[in-house]
């Protein structure tokens, strides 16, 4: 009988990531409990079955809090072995490498994570050492002069390319992303939900406790500090990349050299995002070794990688500042645009893919959810 | 088991059975700072029975709450319920759950529950129903968080198999824990084990063999052996032990803990035959929701406890995607085929049926009054022809949620005995005393209101008799 050939199939997890969330996410479209925690179980709702990009896109919505995995009634030891966030963790580390380019170094990023962004960081940080040593050999190391140790074209030539060369990858791997999951949509691609989605993204929204939830941690009790880690690393990171463009225009617009004082715009805006970068990421790093879970994650090694090379970063750059008129500056300053270059090289692989993924699932989400009934299906308990 | 040797414990107060009841009289008691005990059955992953399934409780409310639209009147409350039991119900003790159905609600969310506003269209229970976010499981998480902090000890798997009653009082219990038996003595006892459907013998003992086709839909830990303890004192005992709320659920769902998934409710859209491919029953009555619960007693009584809900591709769509996909065929005689029935008769019965329906506005939303004409049984509503393929097919079993029979209570929760006096320190909350008001029959979201308010008053009746 067809019967207990659908029994199977329902009741046997599987490793394959796009099997495992079909099966997950048709457990939960028949349950719908978790309607009102976030998007994913929305978007659910819209639809009755789910191919290939349905998958894709339900997948980098969601945001891995795991509050629906505490209030799962098929979480394991049931039979179903309900676990959606790590189904969907599952399906989104495949997703990074298969949408991205080149495809091959993706899945070689993956492979080892750690050691591939710490080895081409470090490797090219050296090569720029050595190719600045013409110029700078010989020359006393003046006070605070990051030039006198690498030449200003020199250091201009290798993160120009480095960032040239990680924007064009996650750029195309993002573009892939989007095309996949878009293709089937009727609506228009509208201001409004692209502003919904940057309000959500920056605001956290979902990982936010507006229905009292927060994410919970290693218990079965909500916690906010998930949360709190993620936006001081999010700003963090945003006030690091802002202080580096404000350096840049004093560089080249207003003619202005670094070393810059300890109270000027640049600085305090790096010191203030170093800061809030290394509260927040040792606050992930303190919450995820705290958490068995976690580490059976399959992106175990990927948030691992992405959380300490920028605990890593934010830490040698703070150092460089304090050391910057000491002896220690030019070895300081290797180590730390090895591990500035390492994250950025590998940034198209790693799981900074994830805000670009989840902040086009959101536009996504803001467009079919003005556009779909509410809930069309009726349904009672 | 004998030769083991029995540990001795004692604490002011103890409860059986950690669902919404057991936590909700645990929390109340906590209040009195006596030393309480809970004991769970269930290892703690698997934890709070019947009530992890569960999605929303029905309450009764004046004017429209944060996740309530509307207002929902006592008055209103009480006939849904007569109406759903036929009159089968302890007037009083029913008053009295809906007079205290609004301060529960009230008093879960201090205690942590979060709600969510009814999803829309889910069939007038927006207004009469409050959903707990992220469903039962997330509502005894917050619920077990807030009586641990408060005090109350926990204890998984302790499976309790003897309770002592004597002159009308309790003295203590026997639990079995991790291969040791332990002997502990209380002063009150607040029973909240549920009923007895994952216990077989006991279901076959009322059904007979029929038991054997039966899928419980909750906890599998519910075996009622507290209940039987209590037959064993002399209780006085309310409803009969054939009443349980039972729905007609996938066939293919598994023998225990199914839960919400294993719904159907694409019936009213189609026809339902047994495994004689026969009609049996008018599948457009009512609306689902308010025919679910008559449903499973229905596929009950047919040959072999199966049925057969078939439609055609047309109301695909206006039903929630079920966890298993449908039996599929281009035409009727496959179908029966797979469906390993009589394809002659399977054929003549949509025929039949497909000759009886009229020319008619269908409207899925309403009844919309599109009956047939000159069949046994007719169906009265979203009668249309099985006419356009792929055909579909869902089996049908009967999905048992909870049993009636129970300890008969009276308003301080209190157990009686058999000439109807109370015992001195026995009280009961939840499904085990839930006959008391479903004499039959089933209104959506009561089970939770009767665990949430006879446990609240077991906990405070229990902490005044210390």
């Amino acid at each position: 009988m067809p019967v207990t050939e659908n029994l199977l199939a329902i009741n046997v997890s599987s490793v394959n990531p796009l099997e495992e969330a079909n099966r997950t996410l048709t457990v939960c479209n028949a349950c719908r409990y978790c309607e009102g925690y976030c998007p994913v179980f929305k978007a659910i709702t819209y639809r009755r079955s789910f191919d290939q990009p349905d998958l894709d896109y339900l997948a980098n919505l969601c945001h891995q809090c795991g509050v629906c995995y505490q209030a799962c009634q098929y979480a394991p030891p049931h039979e179903f072995g309900i676990d959606v966030p790590k189904a969907l963790n599952l399906l989104r580390t495949d997703n990074y490498a298969r949408f991205a380019w080149p495809q091959q170094a993706g899945k070689l990023f993956q492979h080892n994570p750690i050691w591939f962004s710490l080895i081409t960081g470090l490797c090219l940080a050296l090569l720029m050492y050595l190719s600045s040593l013409p110029t700078s050999l010989g020359k006393p190391v003046e006070s605070g002069n990051f030039y006198a140790v690498i030449n200003h074209s020199v250091m201009v030539i290798f993160a120009g390319l480095t960032f040239t060369y990680s924007i064009v990858a996650i750029t195309l791997a993002t573009r892939r992303y989007w095309k996949t999951i878009n293709e089937k949509s009727t609506v228009q691609t509208n201001w409004t939900s692209i502003g919904k989605a940057i309000r959500a993204s920056l605001a956290l929204t979902h990982l936010s406790n507006q229905n009292s939830v927060g994410c919970p941690s290693e218990n079965d009790q909500p916690s906010a500090w998930k949360r709190y880690c993620h936006q001081l690393t999010l700003w963090g990171f945003l006030l690091c990349f802002m202080s580096t463009c404000i350096a840049t225009a004093y560089h080249y617009f207003l003619g202005i050299q670094a070393p810059y004082p300890y109270f000027s715009p640049p600085v305090i805006t790096g010191t203030l995002g170093g800061l809030m970068l290394l509260a927040g990421t040792s606050g992930f790093i303190f919450l995820k070794f705290g958490q068995p879970r976690a580490k059976q994650m399959d992106q175990w090694q990927l948030d691992l990688t992405l959380t300490a090379s920028l605990w890593l970063i934010a830490l040698t750059g703070l150092v460089l500042m304090v050391l910057r008129e000491t002896n220690a500056m030019p070895a300081l300053l290797v180590i730390h645009l090895g591990f500035v270059f390492g994250f950025f090289i590998t940034m198209p692989y790693s799981k900074m893919v994830h805000g670009l993924f989840r902040f086009f699932s959101l536009v996504l989400y803001y467009i079919e959810s003005a556009s779909s009934p509410a809930n069309p299906i009726k349904r009672q308990t | 088991m004998a030769a083991t040797q029995t540990v001795q414990q004692s604490v002011d107060i103890v409860i059986v059975g950690g669902g919404h009841a057991g936590l909700c009289a645990a929390i109340t008691a906590a209040g009195s700072k006596a030393r309480i005990l809970l004991l769970e059955v269930a290892p703690q992953a698997m934890r709070g029975g019947n009530s992890r399934h569960t999605r929303n409780l029905r309450a009764a409310h004046s004017s429209p709450t944060a996740t309530m639209g509307g207002i929902y009147s006592q008055t209103e409350y009480l006939q849904d319920l007569l109406k759903v039991t036929s009159g089968n119900t302890n007037q009083s003790l029913a008053r009295l759950m809906i007079d205290e159905s609004e301060s529960l609600l009230v008093w879960l969310g201090k205690q942590g529950v979060a709600f969510q506003k009814a999803i829309s269209g889910s069939l007038n229970l927006e207004s009469t129903n409050a959903f707990f976010l992220g469903g039962g499981k997330a509502l005894l998480n917050a619920l077990y968080g807030k009586a641990q902090a408060l005090g109350v000890r926990v204890l998984y798997e302790a499976n309790v198999v003897c309770l002592e009653v004597e002159n009308n009082r309790f003295e203590g219990l026997v639990y079995e824990h991790k291969g040791q038996q332990i002997h502990l003595s209380a002063e009150a006892v607040i029973l909240t084990s549920g009923g007895f459907q994952a216990n077989k013998d006991w279901m076959k003992s009322a059904w007979g063999d029929a038991a054997e086709n039966f899928l419980i839909r909750g906890t599998p830990y519910n075996k009622g052996l507290p209940l039987k303890e209590m037959i064993r004192h002399q209780a006085k005992l309310t409803g009969d032990a054939k009443q349980c709320h039972a729905v007609a659920i996938d066939a293919r769902a598994p023998r225990y803990d199914g839960g919400i998934v294993s719904r159907l409710d694409c019936v009213s859209f189609g026809i339902v035959v047994n495994n004689r491919a026969l009609r049996f029953y008018d599948e457009g009555e009512d609306y689902w929701p308010k025919r679910y619960a008559i449903w499973g007693r229905l596929v009950a009584q047919q040959p072999g406890q199966i049925a057969f809900a078939i439609l055609d591709s047309k109301t695909e769509g206006l039903y929630i995607p079920s966890l298993y996909p449908p039996i599929s065929a281009n035409d009727i005689s496959t179908l029966a085929g797979l469906l390993e029935i009589d394809p002659i008769v399977l054929n003549r019965t949509v025929s039949q049926f497909n000759n009886s329906t009229n020319n008619g506005l269908f409207q899925p939303e309403s009844r919309d009054g599109l009956a047939t004409h000159n069949i046994e049984p007719r169906k009265s509503n979203w009668a249309l022809p099985l006419d356009t393929p792929p055909y579909l097919a869902f089996p049908l079993r009967p999905g048992i949620t909870f049993t009636y029979l129970g300890l008969e209570v009276n308003s301080k929760a209190m157990a009686k005995n058999q000439s109807g006096h109370p015992f001195e320190n026995v009280f009961a909350a939840g499904e085990i005393m839930a006959g008391n008001i479903l004499g039959e029959g089933y209104c959506a979201g009561t089970g939770m209101t009767i665990g949430g308010v006879f446990g609240r008053i077991a906990g405070r009746q229990a902490a005044a008799c210390l």
